[in-house]
């Protein structure tokens, strides 16, 4: 195999080297790339529904106590712009699942939801606003419903935990690969380095010494090449050219 | 010393690490399982740096003995830190320093594991972690010799360097012939075995994995709970008669299977060997029987595997003999020290030198009562000169030694003594489980990352015959 050839090989290996590398550092960042997003947009959101829920269960309980107060009309728009928010949410929740075992959370809250809205409804319209009927039958569900929006909360915290802990491994297996890669093509580069020098530099120099050692003390030219290289066909060049020159003189 | 010329033959190696890399990923692949990234990657870096400087070194068949040395105890590292690449890239239990000891452990057919859930690999890695229990079984560079058939006169010196010296003794062939030998009935007791394992319920895949296993010696298996998983008294009985036959030295098996002759009971050796695993069975059984276990069926059953699994030095449990009484623990831990014939896959001390040391004692003894008689040391007819006993006395002295001073640093990092000891037995016998915290039924993963450096220095002295890695690491040999 020609030089040309023995340093284009290594070449191609350490760009081959690179190239891994690159690709490995883009697989594995893209990876990180898809938890955090998965983490900011799944579990963030459904947190963020849950809150959202909770806050307009605490709109609809301020609505009943207006309603108890005797001020109606202004209790029935609040009770109804909470309930189309906390629809809202619901149907949010519904399309953002992200967690196994999400969805019997949404669907509870839901049920109890479309049981205690028509009470409530009646409750805040009938002028009588008898108490044990909140007490009795209104407080108890909006408990249950708080109940259930704290689990779904709870679940999704623990999984933005869960993602959290995966993420804080993430960066060392992420550098890890491309690490290996770049430590082999230090290696790479060495042994590269040290075949040039052994292969390629040392004979050009034992070719100008024997050469120099020829012209100036008449020494013969003996130089011993190991590879049948373009430094093999070097040194027979010249020292056919010493022999020939060595005819002609004498 | 030719560093260019060390490289050429490293390189052949990594080249033959990276043709079973390449298998397992294609079983990864056929599976469609995780494992194909790691597996692929790997490939291409063992590939490349193999390749490499086989395109710069012209071929040089002669190497000197330094220089053999030094491929053999540099092929077997650099194919460790090659063999845990794939698991550090696949990620799961694996840090830098459990890689690492899974990766000796299959090299240097220890069979020692870090991993809890072995199960949960893919099956690619766990082909792989098989593999490297097949490619160490005969040694690297032996492989490595089989397989490229003209190395000329450096086949003759690799090899005297990577077989162990008592091997090269029984075998009475040349070279080529003596390797070809291996490669025959390596690859005939692992086809045999596969077969018959499938015939008793196994399926392909664990078939092939065991018998790699079995053959080689090694004990990695692709269960979390060994053998016993399968709960089969077929599949046990197929493995022990091929743990058995994996300790028997190779010369011997080929003689007997080439010319029909069942001369295996010839040797003295041998004959040590398979008396001493009677002996050894019976009285586990026994103990067994007065404590653990009602059945004298399940007594022998179980005494039978774990005797024959650890005097091998194979390391597969049907049984967690951990929780055996005490003079079971303290037979089964003499016979990991002791392990089985050299010139088979065994690591360890091997039984060999014990022989010769007991002919010795006995030779000592007759001076001590006959002073003007001259007694030689007897290995059957044959004499053994006096440079082999000293070798030997030497080498059981130095194993010993190293056993103590492993066990001393396991102690020191707060290593209770039993599972110290026996962690350091069995790996600087190369045979996998000890007791203590890592019986047969558990693993290395509660070790401390120091502890489990220790171990892989000491698989890799056990493997090496010890001589061979300190010399690396004495400056002057570079030279």
């Amino acid at each position: 195999m020609g030089i040309r050839l023995k340093i284009i090989t290594g070449f191609v290996i350490l760009a081959a080297l690179l190239v891994i590398s690159g690709l490995i550092s883009i697989y594995e960042l893209t990876k990180l790339g898809n938890s955090v997003n998965r983490l900011i947009n799944d579990n963030y959101r459904s947190i963020d529904y849950s809150k959202q829920m909770a806050m307009s269960l605490e709109k609809q309980k301020k609505s009943l106590i207006m309603a108890i107060n005797g001020d109606t009309a202004k209790a029935l728009i609040l009770f109804n712009s909470s309930k189309v928010e906390f629809n809202e949410n619901i149907r949010n929740a519904t399309n953002n699942l992200t967690i196994p075992g999400e969805i019997n959370y949404v669907d509870s809250i839901a049920i109890i939801f479309s049981i205690y809205i028509p009470i409530a409804e009646e409750f805040i319209k009938n002028p009588q606003h008898n108490i044990s009927i909140y007490l009795n039958d209104i407080q108890p569900k909006i408990w249950a419903i708080q109940d259930k929006v704290t689990d779904l909360l709870t679940i999704n915290q623990q999984s933005l935990l869960q993602t959290a802990t995966v993420l804080e491994k993430s960066p060392y297996r992420t550098i890890l690969p491309g690490l290996i890669v770049v430590i082999t093509s230090i290696v790479f580069s060495i042994i590269f380095n040290y075949m040039i020098s052994y292969y390629m530099v040392n004979p050009v120099i034992k070719i100008t010494k024997s050469i120099n050692d020829f012209v100036k003390y008449k020494k013969p030219f003996e130089v011993s090449i190991e590879t049948k290289d373009e430094m093999h066909d070097l040194k027979e060049s010249v020292k056919n050219l010493i022999t020939t020159k060595s005819i002609q003189k004498n | 010393m030719r560093p260019h010329i060390l490289l050429r033959y490293i390189g052949l190696v990594m080249l033959l690490n990276a043709a079973f890399i390449l298998l397992a990923y294609l079983i990864s692949l056929y599976h469609q399982d995780n494992g194909q990234q790691p597996l692929l990657y790997t490939f291409i870096i063992t590939m490349l740096m193999g390749i490499f400087p086989l395109v710069f070194v012209p071929k040089t068949f002669n190497l000197s003995n330094k220089e053999s040395y030094f491929v053999v105890v540099l092929s077997w590292i650099i194919s460790c830190f090659i063999g845990m690449l794939p698991f550090l890239l696949w990620g799961g239990e694996f840090t830098i320093t459990k890689a690492f000891f899974e990766s000796v452990s299959g090299y240097t057919t220890t069979g020692a594991s870090i991993l809890n859930n072995v199960e949960a690999l893919p099956k690619g890695l766990l082909f792989w972690r098989s593999s490297m229990h097949w490619i160490g079984g005969i040694g690297i560079v032996v492989f490595m010799l089989v397989v490229l058939p003209s190395l000329g006169n450096a086949q003759m010196t690799l090899s005297k360097m990577e077989i162990s010296p008592l091997a090269q003794e029984n075998f009475k062939f040349r070279t080529r012939k003596m390797l070809n030998i291996i490669l025959f009935v390596y690859i005939g007791l692992t086809l045999t075995q596969t077969i018959l394992l499938m015939i008793v319920g196994m399926d392909l895949f664990d078939a092939i994995n065991h018998a790699f296993a079995t053959i080689a010696t090694g004990g990695f298996s692709t269960k979390n709970t060994s053998i016993a998983h399968f709960n089969s008294l077929p599949i046990e009985i197929v493995i022990m008669v091929f743990m058995f036959l994996s300790g028997i030295h190779f010369g011997l098996l080929y003689t007997t299977i080439a010319f029909k002759k069942f001369n295996i009971f010839n040797s003295p050796i041998v004959r040590y060997y398979f008396f001493a695993s009677i002996i050894g069975i019976t009285l586990v059984a026994i103990n067994l029987h007065t404590s653990t276990y009602d059945n004298w069926a399940d007594c022998f059953r179980y005494s039978a595997f774990q005797v024959l699994s650890l005097s091998t030095t194979t390391g597969f449990a049907n049984a967690d003999s951990s929780v055996w009484p005490s003079f079971s623990v303290a037979i089964i831990i003499f016979f990991t020290i002791q392990c089985a014939c050299s010139g088979s896959t065994s690591g360890g001390m091997k039984l060999d030198r014990m022989v010769i040391f007991f002919q010795t004692l006995k030779s000592q003894i007759l001076k001590i009562q006959h002073p003007q008689a001259i007694i030689p040391v007897r290995l059957g007819k044959a004499i053994i000169s006096d440079d082999i006993v000293n070798s030997v006395i030497l080498f059981i002295v130095l194993y010993m030694v190293i056993l103590l001073i492993s066990t001393l640093i396991l102690a020191a990092m707060g290593i209770d003594l039993l599972t110290g000891f026996s962690a350091s037995a069995a790996t600087m016998g190369n045979a996998g489980p000890g007791f203590g915290l890592v019986g047969s039924m558990s693993n290395f993963s509660t070790l401390p990352e120091s502890a489990l450096m220790v171990l892989s220095f000491d698989m890799l002295l056990g493997r090496l015959e010890i001589f061979g890695l300190i010399m690396l690491f004495l400056i002057k040999s570079w030279k």
